[in-house]
């Protein structure tokens, strides 16, 4: 039985405001691991252990001013945050959270969509997203704008091959690029960390690239770049540019946490959205961590690492893989 | 060790922090204490006989490199005997929003009335309420800052030993 | 002038060549080096090398060191300063440290810190610590000599530069140097106050804070004052003057000196009323008349109406009273709206002003040069412009012969001089160096005290000067921009439909008061309260000389710039001027800079505003061709004596205002000759009744020898409704 099309609208206006609250205490627990890890609290004061910052954030873009820079081309420069927002608030209608309920007489199913072609909509998802940051980039008619979404594209663009390639091995293993069949296989055999390790973690690094994370955040280095493809933006415009990037962030987790770590699974199944959200945590941490530890790459670096090293290695990944599933 | 795992070993460095107590001294409710010569809101110092020490010679706003002192003098009539001198300080402004604490007005003073004492919170939400007149600077603070161990630091003058 | 003989002399190993007599201390300087002194300063007569603070080493002469204050350049002279020679340095080090001794440590409470000699001479040639255990020396301080200067003996150095001012300088004798030795110090006889013209000067002359001015006193440090050059208002000598201002406000009065005019000093009236500025009675906002309820305040938008009303109501029958105090640029402003803009072309001044003493001019300190000086008048020269006294009593102990006649009958002693078997004018003619000087009432200008230059010869010779004394500060100025300001003459208007008094003096002049009970319409700029309020339908606030900007021209012809002190509490007058002139078809600019340019083009010769310069020059002598002196005003027959009334120096509304100098205003006597006291009986010192028709007054009588018979002199103020001739009769 499919469920009907309105519970379909439900649950999608319950993820998407999941993911954005999600967003949020992203950000505070973002600030709060950074803190710890460099021996100091993070935010602690704005409610009790800091919980109402984020809601304090929020009210503090809203109520800035948000400029429009007078040689802005008026409509692409509004539009590019929202293009950045969608793109990547959408990839989460493929993924999946759960088995399938019953409630009363209807049917739920654990994901927005059960799309056949999920992972590639989520790649081409991603993608489009980019257009977001070079629209935005360019709108504002500024040098370091121009410069550094030039640069973010570039770099973004590089790491797209090699995350695309770092997942054929699990497509190739579980046979389908159904999200919800990858999961429904790991669930079956065994989650794909352990056999695509190499996969794993070229997914991994090139998920940090995608998502402008530190060690590749170089377009969000003040130093170099003022603030790259946002400089331009303040307020809530930039506010949206966050968010999406922070979401980009989740959904790679989400993606890397269904891909290798069998999403929902976990000893209770009806609880699966449960034990999605434990892996979730674990796999943003992990980002977080990332962030704490290690230095900045150069950008030249960056983009030597990204074609020299991690294509190579996800390629081999990709064929070492296709030769072994043939050959078993 | 070859580099990978110096890498690794940088993870479990952070790693362990989390589980460390942060070092944060968390203002307002933990004060560090300063120490006894901290240059803080300027004082201005009566005598024991409560006449003031100021005889308006304006030293300390010829000496003030951010030129943030005012000094208007007046004469002392029998009557009316405020300071030790022939004449005394009638208005007596610092716009501590120019004061760059450096304590030249200290070191100009022939008398020893005007000090840098130890109190530091003296925000104001509007720029005016920073023009500190004569009163509020002879006015002792309101808070005691906490001043580390004055045994410790030992300074010269021991007039300031007991009075941070 | 033969050139001088220069000598060669070698100051600290540097050559350098100086006119022979030059004294050594600006030798010193010719080459480059600063020698320091405390008492030596070349106005107030030889050197005594009383301070020994310019000790230098001198070869060939006694090896102690020489006081170079005391010595002349010499051909071949060595000389060693402080800064090559040691003895120099130990001496002058020495020198400080005993001025030192005795010297309070009153540093942090005196005025002086900060613009004082010794401080500064005490950090560059003076000993670090101190030797003196011992009790200082002490004394009342401070002591107020006279109440604008006080004196403070324990700060006195004794340089003896008062002293010898107040002897050499002011010839008042009123500063004395009393005890000897160990126990000199300054004082008054008798401990009088100081009660001098001059007296203010020892206040910039003191090295030290032992003199000091009481306006002054606690009120400013030199870091917290700023400094306008501009000059002095207040009398026709236009001395040019350093106001000193701290928040804007006027805090004292300096000295510019400017050599040709008032050489560095200033007289006690220039230096102490800036007061007036901020008199309790100053008016700020126009005053309207209204039915009913008197003068009431009004807005400037509603003050412009009402003036305009006023002055389209009369019709063209304006008469304007200035009073000789405004710049030339605001009666040049005046002139065009009243002349161009309105067809009203009578003006009323104080006095009768011409340009005839302008073939014979010289600067003022050509006055100290002169061989024989001629005073004409009845006007002391010290009430009417004192710098001119100065400059007579230095000119006497250069030599020259001061002959003050005529006092009493101005112009009859001019005709006497011009004539054929005068002695004096024998003299005059004779002299290569000869001056002249009006300084009283009824010289018309100049006109009688030139024409008896002119028949005396005076055109022929360059260093021959007449000066004509004029009662108001800018008297020339003002003429000659109404002249200027349009060539249309008119009839004087008989009714007159509207007064218009510009200036103060103009306002409390009692002539000025009868043309406005004819008037049918009064509009008045007065600075004061009392001044115009009562008898005007309007008037209009005024600013003070210290708050304007432009120019004035003095008595020597010169013209000076006045800068803008202080901004005036209401807008300066040329604003107001434009407006008004604006609604009636003539362009006036508001701004000084713009209507001096545009009268330079037609009397100044098209001198730039910029350029009339902070030490002005003096333009040459422009012969104004055939001067005829007319008819003297004839003398009115009648039983009594003749008035003769003068203005005394501290009279006037800003004086008034200022209560420091209250013990300089005139006293209430009357001045009688000897023989006419002891033809009425009167001694000294009586209370006397003066009357002339209808009016009288009671005041004290004084002698003066100088007086001619038959005349009795009064202050302007204390004659106030007094005919020309008056009884004058025991209390």
């Amino acid at each position: 039985m499919t469920e009907p099309w309105w519970i379909s609208l439900i649950k999608a206006f319950l993820i998407i405001n999941l993911v954005m609250l999600a967003f949020a205490y992203t950000t505070l627990l973002e600030r709060k691991l950074l803190g710890r890890m460099q021996l100091r609290y993070g935010p602690n004061r704005a409610g009790p252990y800091g919980s109402l910052q984020p809601i304090a954030d929020l009210i503090k873009l809203i109520r800035k001013e948000s400029f429009f820079p007078s040689s802005a081309i008026d409509l692409p420069y509004i539009v590019a945050p929202v293009i950045s927002m969608f793109t990547a608030l959408a990839a989460f209608s493929v993924i999946p959270f759960g088995a399938g309920w019953h409630l009363w007489h209807w049917h739920v199913d654990g994901e927005i969509a059960n799309v056949s072609i999920a992972l590639i909509v989520v790649f081409a998802l991603g993608s489009l997203g980019i257009y977001g940051f070079i629209i935005g980039g360019w709108a504002s008619e500024s040098k370091y704008s121009l410069l550094g979404s030039m640069r973010t594209c570039a770099q973004l663009v590089s790491y797209e091959v090699s995350l695309a390639l770092s997942v054929l091995g699990v497509v190739l293993m579980a046979g389908s690029l159904s999200l919800v069949d990858i999961v429904h296989k790991q669930g079956t055999t065994i989650p794909y960390a352990a056999p695509q390790v190499i996969g794993l973690l070229c997914f991994f690094v090139a998920g940090i690239a995608e998502t402008n994370r530190a060690p590749f955040d170089l377009p969000e280095a003040d130093t170099e770049l003022v603030a790259g493809y946002h400089t331009e933006y303040s307020g809530m415009r930039w506010g949206l540019f966050q968010t999406a990037e922070y979401i980009n962030m989740i959904t790679l987790s989400a993606l890397m946490v269904t891909l290798f770590f069998a999403g929902w699974h976990g000893p209770y199944a009806p609880l699966g959205p449960l034990w999605f959200f434990l892996k979730l945590l674990a796999v943003v941490s992990i980002f977080i961590w990332l962030k704490a530890t290690l230095p900045r790459l150069r950008y030249d670096q960056l983009m030597r690492f990204g074609w020299k090293v991690l294509l190579p290695v996800a390629t081999l990944n990709a064929v070492v893989t296709a030769a072994l599933v043939v050959a078993f | 060790m070859p580099q990978p795992l110096d890498t690794v070993k940088g993870f479990g460095v952070t790693f362990k922090q989390i589980f460390k107590k942060p070092i944060t001294q968390e203002y307002p409710e933990v004060k560090r204490p300063v120490y006894p010569r901290f240059r803080g809101r300027h004082r201005l110092w009566r005598f024991e006989n409560g006449l003031e020490k100021c005889v308006g010679c304006s030293l300390c706003a010829a000496a003030c490199p951010a030129d943030c002192i005012r000094v208007v003098a007046a004469e002392n009539t029998p009557d009316n005997r405020i300071s030790a001198g022939e004449r005394y300080a009638r208005i007596y402004e610092i716009n501590m929003s120019r004061c760059i604490f450096c304590g030249y007005c200290e070191l100009a003073c022939p008398f020893d009335a005007i000090t840098l004492g130890n109190e530091y919170e003296i925000s104001e939400y509007a720029r005016d309420d920073q023009i500190y007149t004569k009163d509020m600077l002879l006015a002792p603070p309101i808070k005691r800052t906490p001043v580390a161990d004055a045994e410790l630091y030992d300074t010269p003058i021991p007039y300031y030993k007991e009075h941070a | 002038m033969s050139v001088p003989e220069l000598v060669t002399v070698s100051v600290d190993g540097r050559e350098v060549q100086v006119p022979k007599g030059t004294g050594l201390v600006e030798t010193a300087l010719a080459a480059g080096i600063e020698i320091p002194v405390f008492c030596y300063e070349p106005r107030l007569g030889p050197a005594i090398g009383a301070c020994r603070m310019c000790l230098v080493e001198v070869e060939g002469m006694p090896p102690k060191p020489q006081a170079a204050c005391t010595l002349t350049a010499q051909d071949g002279m060595v000389v060693k300063t402080a800064l090559t020679s040691q003895l120099a340095r130990n001496a002058q080090n020495a020198t400080l440290e005993f001025i030192l001794v005795n010297h309070p440590l009153d540093c942090p409470v005196c005025d002086k810190g900060g613009e004082c000699p010794l401080q500064d001479l005490t950090f560059r040639f003076g000993p670090g610590r101190t030797r003196m255990t011992f009790p200082k020396r002490t004394f009342d301080k401070p002591i107020p000599i006279s109440p604008t200067i006080s004196l403070d003996r324990e700060r006195c150095i004794l340089c003896y530069r008062c002293t010898r001012f107040s002897e050499s300088v002011a010839e008042d004798g009123e500063l004395v140097a009393v005890n000897r030795g160990a126990q000199s110090m300054i004082a008054t006889f008798e401990d009088e106050p100081y009660r001098g013209r001059f007296s203010g000067n020892v206040t910039e002359l003191c090295p030290v804070g032992a003199l000091l001015p009481t306006t002054y006193r606690f009120e400013a440090r030199p870091w917290e004052i700023q400094t306008v050059p501009t000059v002095c208002g207040l009398c026709p000598v236009g001395c040019n003057v350093n106001v000193t201002t701290r928040e804007g406000k006027v805090k004292r009065v300096l000295s510019r000196n400017h050599p040709d005019v008032d050489g560095g000093w200033i007289c006690d009236k220039g230096r102490f009323a800036f007061g007036h500025l901020g008199a309790r009675d100053r008016i700020v906002d126009p005053l309207r008349r209204q039915r009913r309820r008197g003068l009431q305040p009004a807005g400037w938008d509603e003050a412009v109406d009402e003036a305009e009303r006023l002055l389209r109501a009369a019709q063209g029958r304006i008469v304007t009273a200035l009073s000789g105090s405004e710049t030339v640029e605001q009666a040049y402003g005046l002139a065009k709206l009243m002349r161009t803009g309105l067809g009203a072309h009578t003006a009323v001044l104080p006095e009768e002003i011409s340009d005839a003493v302008d073939g014979f001019r010289l600067p003022l300190s050509a006055i100290a040069g002169a061989e024989l000086i001629v005073v004409v008048g009845d006007d002391p020269v010290e009430e009417r412009a004192p710098i001119v006294d100065l400059w007579l009593r230095a000119a006497r102990r250069n030599g020259a012969e001061v002959v003050t006649t005529g006092v009493g009958g101005g112009a009859k002693a001019c005709r006497q001089l011009a004539g054929e078997d005068d002695e004096l004018g024998r003299r005059l003619r004779e002299s290569d160096r000869p001056v002249l000087i009006w300084s009283g009432s009824g010289g018309a200008g100049g006109a009688h005290v030139a024409a008896c230059a002119e028949r005396l010869g005076f055109g022929s010779k360059p260093d021959s000067g007449v000066f004509y004394l004029p009662l108001t500060p800018n008297g020339r100025g003002v003429v000659e921009a109404w002249s200027a300001a349009s060539d249309d003459e008119g009839p004087d208007p008989d009714p007159i439909g509207l007064l218009f008094v510009s200036g103060d003096e103009a306002a409390s002049d009692p002539s000025v008061r009868s043309l406005a009970e004819r008037a049918d319409a009064v509009i008045a700029t007065t600075m004061f309260q009392g001044s115009a309020v009562g008898w005007a339908d309007l008037v209009l606030p005024g600013t003070s000389y210290l708050e304007r900007d432009g120019t004035f021209v003095n008595l020597e012809g010169r013209l000076q710039r006045l800068r803008r002190a202080v901004v005036p509490p209401t807008p300066d007058e040329l604003a107001w001027i434009s407006q008004l002139a604006g609604r009636f078809g003539v362009e006036v600019s508001p701004y000084p800079s713009v209507v001096f340019g545009e009268l330079s083009e037609r009397i100044f010769g098209g001198l730039p505003y910029g350029e009339v310069g902070e030490r002005a020059a003096l333009r040459g002598r422009e012969p104004t061709g055939e001067l005829r002196a007319p008819a003297p005003a004839a003398t009115p027959k009648g039983r009594g004596l003749r008035l003769v009334r003068y203005r005394p120096l501290f009279s006037g509304a800003a004086v008034e205002r200022v209560p420091e100098l209250a013990f300089q205003r005139p006293a209430a006597e009357v001045q009688l000759s000897p023989q006419d006291a002891r033809r009425l009986r009167i001694k000294a010192g009586d209370e006397v009744d003066v009357r002339s028709n209808g009016t009288s007054r009671r005041l004290r009588a004084r002698i003066d020898k100088g007086l001619v018979a038959g005349v009795a002199r009064i202050a302007d103020e204390h004659a106030e409704e007094l005919q020309a001739t008056v009884e004058v009769a025991r209390a």
